[in-house]
């Protein structure tokens, strides 16, 4: 079974057939949420668009490429401890790197930090608990570090390449996600789908951390380097 | 020719990010001033000592051109990298560049830091009738300090 079968798949009837519907859908709602929160408060904020419409605009890409990966899981409950583990601990890694970064680029390492531990270790304990407690505990510890490695990042690059760093991230762990996607359905395959559902999860995920992100840019604490 | 549904969700998909990245960065804002001279320049010397910015002189006017000249030999690490976020001022100075100008529009103490908020300094601009302003900016006194026993991480 090959990469080829995989991409082959996301046109099938499992699970792996709605993950671009799942991103599309995931786009859909946050920049549904942005638009309607810019039309009505964000655009009579001064400079928003150079100072925060770079940073939101890659958040919210980056959550469009966890929320798939969640539902993929959902979808088979269970994994053999190997790869649940790797499951939270990729989760965890990139869901706390990127939320921590994009909010430490706009307020500062602490909020960052906060920011994107929380988000890790929420969706890294929450996915990584499909093989027990040790994908739990795996998930955990990579939100944890995760969230502290992106705010730290993006406070080192403040008078560096902040932007392009931005995007070369962005790209990287949409790669290692999209790696992650393929390595369930090699684990997976074999296994039957264990629930079915709507995408209910998808809207409230997409719409829950564009806003929280969007709030915590927009109007959130800051340290001092970014008053 | 039949196309697939999830080739229109990834089209769509595309289209989206496609549109609303270029309606993202198309939009130019007027963050990081520095060079800008206004009226008489105020000329001072900047540089590191135990940790904090010291300026030959701290106070300047509102609305008057203030250009900091750094003196790069005393400023260790991550010292370079400055920020004046309440002047939008951004810079990473180097030998070759090592001046920052910027025209303070408002009253009061400001902080100025390294990009990492462990060295730390504070300067006054006063208001046009040379009155020293209430205001404060609050300053983060949680970092580290760097120039008691060095920085790990931002050496160089």
């Amino acid at each position: 079974m090959s990469f080829k079968t995989f991409t082959k798949e996301l046109n099938g009837s499992r699970v792996e057939g709605e993950l671009i519907k799942t991103v599309f859908y995931s786009l859909i709602v946050s920049f549904v949420t942005l638009g309607v929160l810019y039309y009505f408060k964000l655009k009579y904020i001064a400079d928003f668009m150079p100072k925060y419409g770079f940073y939101l605009f890659f958040a919210v890409l980056s959550y469009a490429l966890i929320v798939p990966t969640i539902r993929q899981i959902r979808a088979y409950k269970r994994m053999n401890c190997m790869s649940g583990m790797m499951v939270g601990m990729t989760i965890g890694m990139m869901a706390g790197f990127l939320g921590g970064y994009f909010v430490g680029a706009t307020n500062g390492m602490f909020y960052g930090g906060i920011f994107g531990m929380f988000v890790g270790i929420v969706l890294g304990a929450w996915m990584g608990k499909c093989c027990g407690v040790m994908g739990f505990m795996e998930g955990i510890m990579a939100g944890f570090m995760g969230g502290w490695m992106g705010a730290m990042t993006a406070v080192m690059l403040i008078n560096d390449n902040l932007r392009l760093a931005s995007v070369l991230i962005f790209l990287v762990c949409a790669v290692i996600l999209a790696s992650l996607n393929y390595m369930i359905f090699m684990e997976t395959r074999e296994n039957p789908r264990e629930m079915r559902e709507d995408h209910f999860i998808t809207i409230v995920i997409s719409f829950v951390l564009t806003a929280i992100t969007t709030w915590l840019i927009v109007f959130g604490p800051r340290s001092a380097l970014f008053g | 020719m039949k196309i697939k549904k999830n080739t229109l969700y990834m089209l769509g998909a595309l289209l989206i990010v496609i549109v609303m990245g270029s309606f993202v960065l198309s939009q130019k804002g007027s963050i990081v001033s520095g060079n800008v001279v206004s009226g008489d320049v105020q000329a001072v010397k900047m540089y590191v000592e135990n940790g904090q910015y010291v300026f030959s002189q701290n106070e300047f006017k509102k609305g008057q051109t203030v250009r900091i000249e750094a003196d790069i030999s005393k400023m260790p690490g991550c010292s370079k990298s400055i920020v004046i976020s309440a002047f939008n001022v951004r810079k990473t100075l180097t030998t070759g560049d090592n001046v920052i100008e910027f025209t303070p529009d408002k009253a009061g103490t400001f902080n100025i830091a390294c990009s990492m908020n462990m060295y730390k300094g504070t300067f006054t601009v006063l208001d046009n009738d040379g009155v020293k302003a209430a205001y404060v900016e609050p300053a983060n006194t949680k970092g580290s300090s760097c120039g008691s026993g060095g920085c790990g991480g931002c050496g160089g």
